[in-house]
């Protein structure tokens, strides 16, 4: 009694067979576009920086910024910031992670820039006032530089993994060599990639990074 | 990666200052821009692509990058740079080492080789000018002189642009 009907018996003027058939094509693209969605939201985005492991929470800080203010990063409350390390006296490095970083930025929809911050925190605290690191990023850019004094420095680099030490150059004030990537943490206060310095002109790349971060959320 | 980048910025450097044609029979590659002492048209050295990096009021040094050309048949061992725009000029090498830390080191010379090219650069050698003499203005350009190790001068402008 529940034998399963021959082909034959179904009804024959009701559905087509081409009309069946087209159906199944219909059904059978829909399932394979949405396990494609599914897939494209979950899987990794091929990121063109280097990729952390999920769930890899950044580290916050504080430190002081121009007008005698405190600052305060808590990673993630919605908000998508790049970060890297520098110095004001670095005349080569430094200015140009500022402008590859803010190029990318200004190529955001407006509704992105919006939730995007640029910060740099200065490996140079005995130096770099909190002036001088506000007038620098903002000659180069769009963001914020932040004054973290030691000993805090020291932590907050070893939990980025950033490291840096003076260097004396003879015939000029002392240099900073340090490391140089850019981390890029997300919304949920989560590190989601790094780039090296030798990546950031390729700003298409690195804004599809930026974009695919802002939107995942 | 690195390498392979610093060559296609010179190549690009290269391509974006073929000279634009001015007068007939003016050798390729040599832009008219490198001087002798004098002021005549001379050396073996040209210089494409010059630009020192505009900083902001607060700082006091900056750097010069561009591609430096050397038309003659031996290695050019560039020694000094001086400008009346800084208090001294510098010569320096970009270098990571082991563990990540990347700086600059001065360096005694820089060698443009023969027939070939010197590309300076953010990530590699270049020139610093230290003690800068007033704030640099975005679209001033500064009158650079290179010394080589046989006393022979080489005179270039740069504009100053922000990176
Ligand atoms: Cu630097």
């Amino acid at each position: 009694m529940t034998a399963p009907l021959p082909a034959q018996a179904a009804p024959p003027a009701a559905r087509p067979w081409y009309v069946s058939a087209l159906l199944a094509v219909v059904a059978v693209t829909l399932l394979l576009l949405g396990a494609w969605g599914v897939a494209r939201l979950k899987s990794p985005h091929p990121f063109y920086g280097m990729a952390y492991p999920a769930a890899t929470a950044a580290t916050g800080f504080q430190g002081e910024v121009a007008g005698g203010q405190r600052y305060t990063f808590t990673p993630g409350q919605g908000r998508v910031t790049a970060l890297f390390f520098g110095f004001t006296h670095c005349p080569n490095i430094c200015p140009l992670t500022l402008s590859y970083l803010s190029k990318v930025r200004a190529a955001l929809p407006p509704e992105d820039q919006k939730r995007f911050d640029i910060v740099l925190v200065s490996v140079d605290p005995a130096r770099d006032t909190p002036q001088d690191l506000n007038d620098y990023v903002r000659y180069f850019g769009a963001g914020r530089g932040v004054r973290v004094p030691e000993p805090a420095l020291g932590q907050l680099a070893r939990a980025y993994g950033v490291a840096y030490q003076r260097a004396e150059v003879k015939g000029a004030a002392y240099q900073i060599n340090h490391t140089t990537a850019t981390y890029l943490i997300d919304a949920q206060g989560h590190l989601r990639v790094l780039w090296d310095y030798t990546q950031l002109p390729q700003l298409d790349r690195v804004r599809a990074d930026v974009q695919h971060v802002l939107e995942t959320r | 990666m690195t390498r392979s980048m610093l060559l296609g910025a010179a190549l690009l450097a290269l391509v974006a200052c073929r000279p634009a044609p001015q007068t007939a029979g003016h050798p390729a590659g040599h832009t008219g821009h490198s001087q002798n002492e004098a002021g005549t048209p001379s050396s073996v050295l040209s210089v494409h692509d010059a630009r020192v990096v505009a900083v902001p009021p607060s700082v006091g040094d900056t750097s010069v990058f561009g591609t430096l050309h050397n038309a003659g048949p031996a290695p050019l061992r560039l020694v000094g740079v001086q400008t009346d725009a800084a208090s001294h000029g510098m010569l320096m090498v970009t270098q990571t080492d082991p563990a990540g830390l990347t700086g600059m080191q001065d360096t005694p010379a820089l060698t443009v080789p023969a027939g070939g090219d010197l590309t300076l650069s953010d990530t590699g050698d270049h020139l610093m000018l230290m003690g800068l003499r007033a704030p640099l203005q975005e679209g001033q350009t500064l009158t650079l002189t290179l010394t080589d190790d046989a006393g022979g001068t080489h005179t270039f402008d740069a504009p100053v642009v922000k990176p």
